[in-house]
């Protein structure tokens, strides 16, 4: 399992997070990889808060 | 209150007790007589429709998922405390007619197609994998998800993905159908559903940057 993740595997990782569990090596290469790079952190959070707002969108629709 | 037979899935159910709401609050209370209850009905069925055509893009099936919803409610007047006990039924029951649309209709539906567009993978990132074009701060998401117009950004959004990224992803998403549902609906591989959803979320992202968060920036 490889510790060095490019930015676009990254991206991928982040996407597939939502349809599938993360492995525990792959979860330790993203941490680390977030650790040092501010875009995939931010791509992460983007993620992170369409999936919030998906989840509320869901509760709106049937209004 | 009778719980619906039509219902093929154990796993949806009925809320156990009527809503608690005060007096004055309470809409009116669905009259068990046919007429009434018919009518109030009927009311619903421009709502239903609008999520039917919504998940189908199909107005035929999406009339035929809403008769069948219709019909299911009319055969249980007396059932339904409220009226919106009486919606949250309705959909309830709706999102299984539009499945079983999608069954029936599946071979017309299908699979992956150069009419997904550009890879927008391809854009995002240069030759080493890294950022081309660098993600922004969107904020939190409480400064964006209580405004309604953010939701109705959104909404236009999903709407816009193309055809089959779109459907995989309001089957995910809004149907909350599971992996193993989809690929058994659409007759796709595992793998062809991770690329159409991964394309469909970077569509989407793509889409709330441009009519968004481009004119609504985090503010430190």
């Amino acid at each position: 399992m490889k510790l060095r993740r490019t930015c676009r595997e990254m991206a991928h990782l982040v996407l597939e997070s939502e349809d599938r569990a993360i492995l525990p090596g792959e979860s330790f290469a993203m941490r680390l990889h977030w650790l040092m790079c501010l875009s995939c952190r931010r791509f992460r959070d983007q993620q992170k808060l369409m999936r919030v707002a998906l989840d509320r969108w869901k509760t709106y629709r049937e209004e | 209150m009778a719980s619906p037979s039509c219902f093929s899935r154990p796993t949806l159910s009925l809320p156990a007790k009527p809503e608690r709401l005060s007096p004055t609050a309470m809409p009116p209370i669905a009259d068990p007589s046919p007429p009434d209850f018919a009518r109030q009905v009927e009311a619903l069925r421009p709502q239903l429709m609008r999520f039917a055509r919504s998940q189908l893009r199909n107005e035929a099936w999406a009339e035929d998922a809403v008769s069948d919803t219709v019909l299911a409610a009319l055969e249980k007047p007396g059932s339904f405390a409220g009226q919106s006990q009486l919606k949250t039924w309705l959909v309830g029951v709706l999102k299984h007619k539009v499945v079983d649309q999608l069954r029936r209709h599946t071979r017309e539906a299908t699979v992956l197609s150069t009419e997904d567009g550009e890879d927008l993978d391809e854009t995002l990132f240069d030759r080493t994998g890294h950022w081309s074009d660098k993600p922004k701060d969107w904020g939190s998401p409480e400064a964006h998800c209580g405004q309604r117009q953010f939701f109705e950004v959104l909404e236009v959004c999903c709407t816009q993905l193309p055809a089959t990224q779109g459907r995989v992803f309001m089957m995910r998403e809004w149907l909350e159908l599971d992996s193993d549902e989809i690929c058994k609906e659409l007759q796709i591989t595992p793998t062809n559903l991770w690329v159409l959803l991964h394309r469909a979320r970077l569509r989407l992202r793509e889409c709330l940057q441009q009519r968004w968060f481009t004119s609504h920036p985090a503010t430190v």
